[in-house]
């Protein structure tokens, strides 16, 4: 689903880094210069590659700094900073999670406050995603997307999903329960602290014949096959799903765009602190925040970033589309979240 | 009256014949052996009749009924495996009774038939028991039971006492012979054991790559074999290279034998060793010939002697130690050798099996 | 006699480690995880409870898991003795070059992972698959197959068939050909030889077979995820939702030692069962 990451955009990376030797930005500024290895603990595939060549690669190892990479799911990330809450020494030196995620984590007292004298990028973050205690790594917000083939009036609304015309052709997503929950409840009377609403609304997509996929991979298959033609989706996902030839078209809901942010986050009892901040630093440095939003289809969240013109038109979001941002309560999730999922496995999938 | 009937039965297997044209008999109430060394299709033949393998060709009737066609479960036969084969998870009972079951014989009569199939092989009492609980000997009999209880046309029997050991296998087999007799079955057995088949057997068969060498009772294949193939699997023999001459024959080394079953096809006179007379001096009559004691071995109830005449043959003898008296035959002596004219039997040459290229040798 | 069981004992020693430190050890301490109490937003805290154990109990929904899974492992299992059986014994039969192919042939798909022939049974189920085109190529009305109960079967039962026919044919190599052989020569049908003789002899082999069918379907992971779809749920994957999706451990741990007991207690009961007959 995701474009093929290449070799030449890793090598061109490369080269890029060597030119810009100095770093100014990432030098000598500490008084203990960041060194040694850190352990990075976050998701596989074509997020830990692009970190690999474009962070890790080009701006880590000539600082000296040795990155090993702990591929995992992110809540096992989160089990993982749980148990090891009381150790004085974690294994993880930064945790790549959810913003519901680090919340929680946070919230559980395993995160560090970040150290922004340490981060001096943090000070190009977008504010709305900045937090106490983690780094923004990149950002996309949530769409409809939808089969112009066979979905005949263009919706423009959560609500058009209920639409008589679109019964049967709509698709949801098992792991994405949460955010299924909240775009129905937007339309039904509830807010990002009240999702309630949203199950009974659910109920009548259920009655109209709406079909449940396991993953988002498995929702692109049946897009592509056609068996589905409207869904609820990340835009990332979107454009990644358009590039390669699946015949989708991105609506933005009027009820609002709700971001999906990743993060970084350093836990309290990791080992090499300022390789650590030093790595966050460099997540943020326009030109891997670039790298990410060419092959990503995920937006920077540096304000500094300049994303190639040829992708800007769908990785950057308008100042129109910017305003309607909305961004979810993480406090009324890491309370609900276990009672919605069972409702959604013992009710929804019923 | 026939209750076996084999007629030109043939069993291919790829361009080998395991079983090559055979027509063979077994009358009614009689124990016919199939002998044979391993690999001369006496199982095979066995196995044609049961049913298990089907014929090439030719055909066999079962108690006059043509049967080449039927699965074994339609022929009426009871079979006695090497290795008894009983069904483990059942008594004694069950497994006697399975063939009458299979019949649908009525309960109660099941129940009589059974035990009186038990008390013929003297195993009364034993029909609570399962196979594991007896000994080899028991569950022999326990399918012998099983086999005869049915009253098929006939009992075949596989090699039924070879895994037996040797003392309980003589018992057995005086045993075997008893119950044959009293039922007045007909039974086919094979065996490879030459001392087992004549004890038994009423008639002989003995198979050679795949063919019938000869037939008949154990006295006419001892005494005049058909070939060398039979002489030698019947009985110890020696064979001498001769060629024939009027009255007998003349050996290699020049010397004249006289014969009473001289024929102009023998190329090899045969004589058994308890048919060569030995004595320190010699007697009047024919067929004396000077030889000298190679090797001798005192077996109690005989004397076996290792010859070489004078003419350079080599002979075995089985001298009776009653007959020998004190006579010491160390080897070196000298001694007087008597071949009874009746006792040198003329036989073809070759001592292989007759196979189908020498057709004419194969008796009828 | 002393001196030779002290030896063994030794010898024994190294492998006992093992087993306790990799099987024992975690299970005592999943055990110890299962009492625990499960709080939102805090994960997990320590307890002696056994909250968890009543919840799985008295909630429909989750019976209704261990009833699919129960049901699927039974069914599975059925149907995989019947279908291995005349394989199983024409390779226990097979001589020489003839039986290595055929072994081959069976091992074969061991080769393949799980998850991959899962993945396989995907792209034959899929709307557009191999079998939804055969039908409509056949003019034949479509019908779903991916993410159904059916699906599920299929997809366990050629993980499982394998491991069947291996292990009855292993065990129907140990049966006397002659005895099948005796029972036609007294008359009884190749069907009533297989019935009365074979099967009573092959119950052992069966009774293997079919625990270990069992259990790996009880266990069963990838195949139901795939295959079955978001709304098909059986015992295992339920306890990785509720460790990796959920975070909670306690409920996990709880249902993982549902689903082994129930298995235990299901294994041992078929076996006394089996035992029973056999004896009998």
């Amino acid at each position: 689903m995701t474009p093929p990451f290449t070799r030449r955009t890793a090598l061109g990376a490369l080269a890029g880094a060597g030119a810009a030797s100095a770093l100014p930005s990432l030098g000598g500024r500490a008084l203990a210069a960041p060194s040694g290895q850190i352990v990075v603990g976050t998701w596989g595939g074509d997020y830990q590659n692009l970190q690999q060549a474009h962070i890790a690669d080009p701006l880590m190892k000539p600082m000296g700094v040795q990155v090993v990479f702990d591929t995992g799911n992110d809540t096992v990330r989160k089990t993982k900073l749980m148990a090891e809450r009381r150790l004085p020494r974690g294994s993880l030196d930064l945790a790549a999670l959810t913003a519901s995620g680090s919340y929680e984590m946070w919230k559980n007292g395993a995160l560090e406050e970040i150290d922004e004298t340490k981060v001096p990028n943090l000070r190009n973050a977008l504010p709305q995603l900045k937090t106490k205690y983690s780094a923004p790594h990149i950002y996309t917000g949530r769409v409809i997307l939808y089969n112009p083939k066979l979905v005949r009036t263009p919706p423009t609304s959560y609500a058009d999903l209920w639409a008589p015309e679109n019964a049967g052709k709509v698709g949801v997503i098992d792991i994405q329960y949460q955010t299924t929950i909240e775009s129905a409840a937007l339309v039904n009377g509830g807010a990002l602290n009240d999702y309630e609403p949203g199950k009974a609304k659910l109920l009548e997509l259920k009655n109209a014949g709406v079909k449940i996929y396991p993953t988002n991979e498995a929702m692109a298959q049946a897009l592509k096959t056609e068996e589905v033609a409207v869904c609820i989706m990340w835009r990332a996902r979107g454009v990644q799903w358009r590039a390669a030839g699946i015949p989708v078209e991105i609506v933005y809901p009027k009820e609002g765009v709700v971001l999906y942010v990743s993060e970084l986050a350093v836990p309290k009892n990791a080992r090499n602190k300022e390789a650590a901040y030093a790595y966050l630093n460099a997540l943020l440095d326009p030109r891997p925040q670039a790298a990410f939003a060419r092959s990503f289809g995920y937006t920077p969240t540096v304000a500094n970033a300049t994303v190639d013109p040829d992708v800007a038109p769908q990785v950057e979001f308008t100042p129109e589309l910017r305003s309607r941002f909305m961004l979810q309560d993480q406090e009324y999730l890491a309370k609900n979240d276990a009672q919605l999922q069972e409702w959604w496995n013992k009710v929804f999938k019923a | 009256m026939t209750a076996v009937r084999l007629d030109r039965l043939t069993k291919l297997y790829g361009a080998t014949a395991a079983v090559d044209d055979v027509t063979l008999e077994a009358r009614e109430g009689e124990l016919l052996v199939l002998l044979g060394p391993s690999g001369c299709g006496k199982t095979t033949t066995l196995r044609l009749v049961a049913g298990f393998v089907e014929a090439t060709s030719g055909t066999i009737r079962l108690g006059g009924r043509d049967v080449t066609r039927e699965p074994p479960y339609r022929r009426s036969i009871g079979l006695v495996f090497q290795n008894y084969a009983l069904f483990p998870h059942l008594t004694v009972f069950e497994n006697v009774a399975f063939g009458l079951r299979r019949r649908r014989v009525a309960e109660a009569e099941i129940g009589a038939r059974v035990r009186r199939a038990l008390g013929l092989v003297r195993l009364d009492g034993f029909e609570g028991r399962l196979p594991r609980q007896l000994s080899g000997g028991q569950q022999q009999r326990v399918a012998i039971a099983r086999a005869v209880v049915i009253e098929p046309d006939v009992l075949l029997l596989d090699e039924p006492l070879s895994n037996l050991d040797a003392k309980l296998r003589h018992d057995v087999r005086l045993e075997l012979r008893r119950l044959q007799k009293a039922l007045s079955i007909t039974a086919i057995m094979v065996t490879h054991d030459q001392d087992e088949a004549m004890a038994v057997g009423d008639r002989l068969a003995v198979m050679g790559s795949g063919r019938i060498q000869q037939v008949g009772t154990p006295a006419e294949l001892y005494r005049s074999p058909a070939n060398r193939f039979v002489a030698s699997f019947v009985g110890r023999a020696n064979f001498l290279d001769a060629s024939p001459a009027p009255g007998g024959f003349v050996l290699a080394s020049g010397l004249a034998l006289a014969s009473e079953h001289a024929s102009a096809s023998a190329g090899t006179v045969m004589i058994r060793p308890e048919a060569v007379e030995v004595a320190a001096e010699p007697r009047p009559g024919p067929n004396q010939f000077p030889a000298t004691v190679d090797a001798a071995a005192f077996l109690g109830a005989s004397w076996d002697l290792e010859l070489a005449l004078d003419g350079g043959e080599r002979l075995m003898a089985t001298v009776p130690a009653a007959r020998a008296g004190t006579e010491d035959w160390s080897s070196g002596r000298r001694v007087f050798v008597r071949v009874d004219p009746a006792a040198a039997v003329g036989i073809p040459g070759s001592e292989r099996p007759a196979t189908p290229a020498h057709h004419e040798e194969t008796p009828r | 006699m002393v001196r030779s069981g002290l030896t063994a004992a030794g010898l024994l020693a190294p492998a006992s480690a093992v087993v306790a430190v990799g099987l024992v050890l975690p299970l005592v301490l999943l055990f110890r995880y299962s009492l625990n109490r499960f709080v939102p937003g805090q994960f997990m805290v320590e307890a002696l409870t056994a909250e968890n154990y009543v919840r799985f109990a008295a909630d429909p929904y989750y019976l209704a898991i261990l009833r699919t899974t129960i049901l699927m492992a039974v069914g599975v299992t059925l149907v995989c003795l019947v279908l291995a059986f005349p394989v199983a014994m024409v390779l226990a039969r097979a001589r020489g070059r003839w039986k290595t192919v055929l072994l081959l042939a069976v091992v074969l798909p061991l080769f393949v992972g799980n998850a991959v022939r899962a993945a396989g049974w995907m792209v034959a189920f899929g709307q557009r698959g191999v079998v939804g085109s055969l039908m409509e190529a056949a003019q034949l009305p479509p019908v779903t197959l991916m993410y159904t109960p059916f699906a599920v079967f299929v997809g366990i039962l050629s993980v499982n068939l394998p491991f069947v026919v291996l292990t009855l044919s292993s065990v129907l190599e140990g049966i006397d050909e002659r005895a099948s052989e005796a029972a036609l020569s007294l008359g009884a049908t190749p069907a009533a030889a297989w019935r009365l003789v074979t099967l009573p002899l092959s119950l052992p082999g069966v009774l293997a077979a079919g625990v270990l069918c069992f259990i790996l379907t009880m266990n069963a992971y990838a195949t139901p995820v795939l295959l079955g779809g978001p709304r098909f749920r059986m015992m295992a994957p339920t306890v990785a939702g509720e460790v990796l999706q959920q975070s909670n451990w306690p409920f996990g741990a709880a249902i993982s030692f549902v689903l082994m007991a129930v298995t235990l207690a299901l294994t041992a009961g078929a076996n006394i069962l089996v035992a029973r007959r056999h004896r009998g």
